[in-house]
């Protein structure tokens, strides 16, 4: 199969001109920004139209910042304006309700396993998302700590 | 044969793909991209109301310096992708 890679600005015009149509768009997620929940180059994911006023803390959008580029990156704060924070990030957008252009309405991993928004899967890592927010990096550096000392005892009991 | 009006080419960057225009989503992780001479000569049946080999043949002599066997066989190819894709009635 054959792999194109489209300029981010110029797909995402495209896409916003889909979304404002009314249709869904599927795509290759690019970057680490919100890894572990999307793996760059491997899952896909929906797009849908979001109306204004359907925002919730923990969706997933895709924005337009002000420098033209565009985010996919998750909501974490509501207010007159809309904070945005990427899962592995540290850094924060902040952005009107104007710059939304949709939201992921589901992932689908290689494996061909769904995960749609809402769902326990997509909350638990919302919830991550939104209790690290402050302190992203130690508490990433605690889950991984945690994480591998679960893989080694599993590896012990398997010996 | 005729081109779907359903179909139709857009650029998008360096890009020539072929999009659905009725269709209610788009798979961009699916999607038909054509390269710079398929998409010329797309442009070209776009309008017809019915064409054949022969006409794709002569589009192609016309437009690039290519001999007739080549021409021929790239007329061929380009004929069962369309089909293939069902992007002709």
């Amino acid at each position: 199969m054959d792999t194109r890679t489209i300029n981010n600005a110029i797909l995402f015009d495209e896409i916003k001109d889909l979304l404002a149509k009314g249709k869904t768009v599927t795509i290759t997620t690019k970057g680490e920004s919100m890894a572990p929940f999307l793996i760059n180059n491997c899952d896909k994911v929906v797009l849908e139209p979001l109306p204004s006023g359907k925002f919730k803390k923990g969706m997933i959008v895709i924005a337009r910042l002000p420098n033209q580029t565009y985010v996919m990156h998750r909501i974490i704060h509501l207010s007159k304006t809309i904070t945005l924070m990427g899962d592995n990030n540290n850094s924060q957008e902040i952005i009107t309700p104007d710059d939304i252009v949709g939201y992921i309405s589901s992932k689908i991993s290689p494996n061909g396993e769904v995960v749609n928004y809402s769902s326990l899967t997509w909350n638990w890592f919302a919830f991550w998302a939104l209790v690290t927010k402050r302190n992203r990096t130690t508490c990433t550096k605690m889950y991984t700590s945690i994480k591998c000392f679960f893989k080694r005892i599993k590896k012990r009991i398997h010996l | 044969m005729k081109l779907k009006k359903t179909y139709q080419l857009k650029q998008i960057g360096e890009e020539f793909v072929v999009m659905n225009n009725q269709a209610t989503s788009v798979d961009f992780t699916q999607i038909i991209t054509l390269n710079q001479s398929a998409a010329w000569l797309w442009q070209q049946l776009e309008p017809m109301e019915s064409f054949d080999k022969t006409t794709i043949v002569q589009l192609l002599l016309d437009e690039y310096e290519v001999d007739e066997t080549v021409a021929q066989a790239d007329a061929d190819t380009f004929i069962q992708h369309l089909i293939e894709h069902h992007f002709i009635d």
